[in-house]
């Protein structure tokens, strides 16, 4: 029998021979040195190459946790809408998420559904993700007017009700007994404050994903409840399919922050909450649109019902990359600045109420984690806390 | 691994498009070959890119390719071979764009896909400097030589490697011995030889 070929040595190696085949190899191999030779080499280099390419492979935390997740993307590729010549690009590259036109009007809907001692970190995870933040003042006064604040929350919520697939429900948030117990649950690396007495309360909020289809009548008839009739958002935003996906986020408390921890609201509402630090980080959600939408022309609607003009918006909307850029909406009259934090630039929201004490949010975004912090105080008790992040 | 799209596209000619009716009619079929494949095609295609958000778009790209298709069978009636061919192509062409941008940037490879790994950040580091160096060499290599790499290291059989890459069942293992050994090769010029020690 002539010398085996490396293709024999290499399958015989990987146990891919048949039977016979095999035999007949072991046998060649126990009377032909060089073969015998040859095979050690090939059994070697297959080794070594194969624990180098096993680096690549991706670790459990690096892995997609549920395939209902990618499924539910997948059906927002809106199969049933063959006429939509781009909607297989719905979750390329070329269909970068929305988030700065969607959060425009996300706004309005918490603006109006939500108490507004919510703080804006609270806002901010309920709604996007971004890789950085601007925030532009915008006038809610009309929209909050408490004759119809209460019916167009109303309507708001029978449309998400309608429209909204929720296909992972976040559950109750998890106290964890570590940041290693944290991070192992979160899938990400985890950050605290040092420099503090005490260890801090860690939440973990569950993942998240819904989708939904957008009908234009209905958004429009909100409008119209709004007193906005004057608004109308692009026509090729009905029927467009929406995808959210929000993996976990951590939320730790350090200090006294008895509301979240149990102590009922009327009596927490006559305490001091001075010494209460949130920190809370979240992974980018992920936010999908068909790629035909114009954001920039749609986040001009969202600005022009803030109360932006219509030649501020349309100026403003065309200056914002919509990609990647979540536009936070501030009251009118709140003070803000942007501060390098954590090696980023960030954004300073001075929160203090009237007659009450210092209270601030600071809202910064690195390597794809939104970080919210919020305390007593001014900016520099912000980025001393933030600098000292481990 | 093996299945078939039985089912899925029953009664559309070659060269027809899916219509809503049809969609609406394999749905539940499709659902179940989506979440059987999904995975494992994301798996291999991290293994490629590095980056899990672009591992999952073309993950899914992929399988819209598949929805959208009418005839997809290989010669035994498996859709497997074409479904990693095709995950391969699009990866190792997404490595190969990847590569030259970065030589072109003169940027060093990053590996966004690291993120949220539970390590120390030197763990992390290492990790991905290894990584790179890894996909730096595929990149390097014949396309066919990386994809049966990368398809091995995935897991597939010999008889998948050649569904998937069109050898026949016979040459797989000459063909993967080739590959190693260019692998191996280029490796050591790339990054020395003490790195394959």
């Amino acid at each position: 029998m002539s010398c085996l070929s490396d293709g024999i040595l290499r399958a015989r190696f990987d146990d891919q021979l048949s039977q016979p085949q095999l035999q007949e190899c072991e046998q060649h191999l126990a009377s032909c040195a060089d073969c015998r030779r040859r095979s050690e080499a090939i059994a070697h280099d297959a080794k070594r190459v194969s624990v180098v390419l096993s680096t690549l492979g991706p670790l459990p935390s690096e892995t997609p946790s549920d395939d209902k997740i990618p499924w539910a993307r997948f059906q927002a590729r809106t199969p049933e809408r063959p006429s939509v010549p781009l909607v297989n690009e719905l979750l390329s590259r070329r269909l970068l998420p929305a988030w700065g036109a969607l959060a425009a009007v996300c706004l309005i809907g918490i603006t109006l559904t939500f108490a507004p001692a919510r703080s804006w970190a609270q806002r901010i995870l309920a709604m996007l993700r971004v890789q950085k933040i601007t925030v532009v003042p915008m006038d809610w006064n009309a929209l909050n007017n408490p004759a119809n604040r209460d019916r167009l929350g109303k309507s708001i919520a029978q449309l998400v009700s309608d429209e909204v697939v929720v296909t992972i429900k976040p559950g109750q948030p998890q106290v964890v007994e570590s940041p290693a117990q944290a991070e192992e649950l979160a899938g990400f690396k985890v950050r605290l404050l040092g420099n503090q007495s005490e260890p801090p309360e860690i939440r973990i909020v569950g993942e998240q994903a819904f989708h939904g289809t957008v009908n234009l009548d209905r958004v429009h008839a909100i409008l119209d409840e709004a007193g906005r009739s004057d608004l109308q958002f692009p026509a090729s935003l009905d029927g467009a399919t929406i995808a959210v996906h929000i993996p976990k986020i951590v939320l730790t408390q350090y200090g006294n922050c008895s509301r979240h921890r149990g102590e009922n609201k009327a009596d927490v509402e006559t305490k001091s909450e001075t010494g209460c630090i949130n920190l809370v980080q979240a992974p980018s959600p992920t936010v999908s649109v068909p790629p035909e939408l114009n954001m920039a022309q749609i986040a001009a609607v969202g600005l022009r019902l803030g109360g932006m003009s219509a030649e501020a918006a349309q100026r403003f909307s065309q200056t914002v990359d919509w990609t990647s850029t979540l536009v936070l909406g501030l009251p009118q009259g709140t003070s803000y600045q942007t501060v390098d934090v954590d090696g980023v630039q960030g954004t300073w929201i001075d929160q203090s109420r009237r007659g009450g004490r210092s209270r601030y949010s600071l809202l910064w975004v690195k390597n794809g984690i939104i970080y919210a912090l919020a305390g007593s105080g001014g900016s520099t008790d912000a980025l001393t806390l933030a600098q000292s992040l481990k | 691994m093996s299945s078939t799209l039985e089912g899925l596209r029953c009664g559309m000619s070659e060269g027809e498009e899916r219509s809503p009716a049809d969609s609406r009619r394999t749905e539940s079929s499709f659902e179940k070959f989506f979440l059987t494949h999904y995975r494992h095609l994301f798996s291999l295609l991290f293994r490629i890119t590095g980056d899990r958000t672009r591992a999952e778009e073309l993950a899914n790209e992929v399988m819209w390719k598949a929805y959208r298709q009418p005839k997809l069978t290989g010669a035994d009636g498996k859709l497997d071979g074409w479904l990693y061919r095709t995950a391969s192509n699009l990866g190792i062409e997404d490595l190969r764009a990847n590569a030259r941008r970065q030589r072109h940037q003169g940027a060093a490879a990053h590996d966004s896909g690291n993120a949220g790994v539970s390590s120390t950040p030197l763990d992390e580091v290492l990790r991905t400097e290894k990584r790179d160096r890894v996909r730096a060499v595929l990149a390097s290599l014949k396309p066919w030589q990386a994809q049966i790499l990368i398809l091995r290291s995935s897991g597939l059989s010999y008889k998948e490697l050649a569904d998937a890459l069109g050898f026949k069942a016979a040459s797989v293992g000459t063909m993967l011995s080739r590959a190693e050994a260019q692998f191996h090769k280029c490796y050591v010029q790339m990054h020395g030889s003490e790195e394959w020690s």
